[in-house]
């Protein structure tokens, strides 16, 4: 199936979707107050996006986010770092996040709306609790995942710790950091509109739904105010997405190889499922062919940033390509983690992540650390890794820090 | 899929394997003390700033604990020691949500089969899931409170339908990475479509529908607390939250605050524990890399 047949079976799918809604509203299985069809919804979207009062709605609640979000960061990245490098404040630290983190967050909402009011503080103060634990514990699996080649390269060459934490290990966890902060963005989100509903008076997107609600006829606001809240998640997803595949190119290869390895799967189930050679030359040719569709499919979950990194590694030659169980299982943990899931305390298992690469048990780093030292094209693979053995990272670290 | 190469790709790293196993079992004994000592401390240290501030809003831990213990926990040893106000607050939420959390589970696993399964259906489906997944979950509570006014049906309709996303777009990924040489080796033994599904399909799905049913997990948690919230539900762990907040009476909000993270925390146990039943050895071997990371 091309590009062009998924995105008509998708436009289809939306059609099919809004027809059925269309249906259930103009059948009178329920009342037509409650249930308005998806023509008036949709409607109503398009006559809101003109309305002045419902701009600034929005764009006090998008400020709201990205005010908590900017908290979290400032608090998540740094606290990371430090959980994540020194072992001791880890240990010490770690019990208490393990206790702070199963609480919902929402339930937070009253104490602290009695601490601050019910104000844009209380709103802001809630949604950077909330986002800071996906990007703590991205950016803590980040840190454990650097290249220790990289890292012990640097020792060798007398670079202090400071100096290795900058130079390798932030690149190197930036990428999963990015994951992380996707993650937090949705949550965000959650937790503002949770938060301005709540509360029932001032500005929001929030609000705006709320107030809706207690109008006569007003679902149909609500609906349309859900619509845009939905558009609203889309848009900060996909230009997260869009922006970690700018920021960080390595793992768009290693997209690729993931979509190599299905490019692969499509291309033996449909010819010569037992010939190994014959699959791995689909597979080869697959990586830059589906790399776009790759891409695409692993934006949809939140793309597994040890997927990627092993795909930088194996995919292109195909060495490390026969072993897509392990690694896409890894992948798989991660990878897909919705954004909405996230709502939750998702990062929750930020540990997820941390499930997601380890399972082959080697290879997957980022390689982001190695730029520094020059241009390391992250696409082939050196010369010693297209060798045919297995990336084991761990090992060659092992090795060539005992003998540098 | 094939587990055999990664193995042998791990081979190498055996002879250190064994060592580190060792030194993982003292490892974890000995890391689990200091954390708990840490944690003591960090409990007493919250006791006494708390009571040299002598601030309302920050009641100490041991006022916290003892309020809990009165409010819900003193009961008779025939109701497993829960007070009536307890069996009138918490078995309520912990009922909404489990039922909510089964039946987005089921719909999920099941409605994630169907789609990933035919990669047409998924194309079809996709922009639709992806729309449902982004919308934020607390903004649809509205709409349900007018469909189906205040009450069980409106809270359980929006755990299932905020719950159900995650578990089904994950299943229909596992689904569609099912390994086609196995699906190839399905069709050679020629396996039921039933068989197919039980013995390949779900279990080469089975890590992913399990992160889905963690997203899942604290979803229905944050609505069940969300949905008793709102004005005009009667009972619940959220509704002693509002009411105690209405009444100004902080020691209560802290109480139910802690009830919330121990709950959440024990079912988020619950739920590993099950996946590392089910998913067995590979999980094991997550836990394994991960700890011989952190050592």
């Amino acid at each position: 199936m091309n590009r062009r047949q998924e995105l008509t079976l998708g436009a289809l799918g939306v059609l099919l979707a809004l027809g059925a809604c269309e249906a259930v509203g103009r059948a009178g299985l329920v009342r037509r107050s409650y249930l308005p069809p998806a023509s008036e919804v949709l409607a109503r979207a398009v006559e809101l996006a003109g309305d002045r009062t419902f701009l600034d709605d929005v764009s006090v609640t998008l400020r709201a986010w990205a005010l908590g979000l900017g908290i979290a960061c400032a608090i998540a990245i740094p606290l990371g770092l430090l959980l994540g490098s020194v072992p001791v404040v880890d240990d010490a630290v770690r019990a208490v996040i393990e206790f702070l983190r199963p609480l919902p967050s929402v339930a937070l909402i009253p104490l602290v709306s009695l601490l601050l009011g019910s104000g844009t503080e209380t709103e802001v103060a809630l949604i950077a609790y909330a986002s800071i634990w996906p990007i703590l514990f991205s950016t803590v699996y980040g840190l454990g995942e650097t290249d220790p080649l990289a890292k012990d390269t640097l020792r060798t060459f007398g670079f202090g710790r400071l100096s290795i934490l900058l130079r390798v290990e932030l690149p190197a966890t930036a990428p999963f950091i990015a994951v992380g902060l996707r993650i937090s963005a949705a949550t965000a989100l959650v937790l503002a509109t949770a938060t301005e509903l709540l509360s029932g008076f001032g500005q929001g997107l929030g609000i705006f739904i709320a107030q809706a609600q207690l109008a006569t006829d007003g679902t149909r606001d609500v609906l349309a105010g859900v619509v845009w809240a939905g558009v609203l998640g889309l848009v900060i997803n996909g230009v997260l997405v869009w922006g970690e595949r700018r920021a960080f190119p390595w793992r768009a290869g290693v997209r690729g190889a993931v979509g190599a390895a299905r490019g692969k799967s499509r291309a033996a189930g449909a010819g010569a499922p037992g010939d190994p050679g014959a699959r791995r030359g689909f597979g080869r040719g697959g990586a830059r062919r589906d790399d776009r569709v790759a891409a695409r499919q692993g934006d949809s979950g939140g793309a597994a940033p040890t997927g990627s990194a092993a795909g930088t590694q194996g995919g292109p030659t195909g060495s490390g390509r026969d072993e897509p169980g392990p690694a896409g299982s890894g992948q798989d943990e991660l990878g897909p983690v919705p954004p909405d899931g996230a709502a939750g305390r998702p990062p929750e298992r930020g540990d997820e992540a941390a499930h997601g690469g380890v399972s082959n048990g080697c290879a997957v780093r980022p390689r982001g650390g190695l730029s520094d030292f020059g241009p390391v094209d992250p696409g082939p693979v050196p010369p010693d890794g297209a060798a045919g053995r297995p990336p084991e990272r761990g090992d060659e670290a092992a090795d060539s820090g005992a003998s540098p | 899929m094939s587990r055999a190469p990664a193995s042998e790709s791990r081979r190498p790293a055996d002879h250190g394997a064994a060592s580190r196993t060792a030194h993982l079992v003292g490892g974890t004994a000995r890391r689990a003390l200091p954390r708990l000592l840490v944690l003591v401390l960090a409990l007493c240290a919250w006791q006494l700033a708390a009571r040299a501030h002598g601030s309302v809003y920050f009641p100490t831990p041991a006022r916290i604990a003892r309020h809990a213990y009165d409010l819900w926990f003193s009961g008779p040893v025939g109701h497993v020691f829960l007070t009536p106000p307890a069996v009138d607050t918490i078995l309520p939420s912990l009922g909404r949500m489990s039922a909510g959390f089964v039946l987005a589970a089921v719909a999920g696993v099941g409605l994630g089969m169907l789609v990933g399964r035919s990669p047409r259906a998924y194309a079809l489906c996709d922009p639709v899931l992806q729309f449902a997944r982004a919308v934020p979950p607390p903004t649809l509570v509205p709409v349900f409170v007018v469909v189906f006014d205040f009450g069980t049906p409106m809270q359980l309709a929006s755990i299932v339908f905020s719950a159900v996303w995650p578990v089904l777009i994950n299943t229909a990924e596992g689904a569609r990475d099912t390994d086609p040489l196995r699906l190839d080796v399905a069709a050679v033994l020629r396996l039921t479509a039933v068989e197919r599904l039980w013995f390949l399909l779900l279990p080469s799905a089975l890590p992913r529908i399990f992160a889905g049913l963690r997203l899942s997990l604290s979803l229905c948690l944050i609505l069940m607390v969300f949905s008793e919230l709102l004005p005009g539900t009667a009972n619940g762990i959220g509704f002693a939250l509002t009411d105690a907040q209405s009444r100004s009476d902080l020691l209560t909000v802290w109480a139910v605050l802690v009830l919330l993270g121990a709950l959440g925390y024990l079912l988020n146990t619950g739920l590993l524990a099950v996946e590392k039943r089910l998913t067995g050895s590979r999980t094991r071997t997550h836990e394994g890399s991960r700890k011989g990371r952190t050592t």
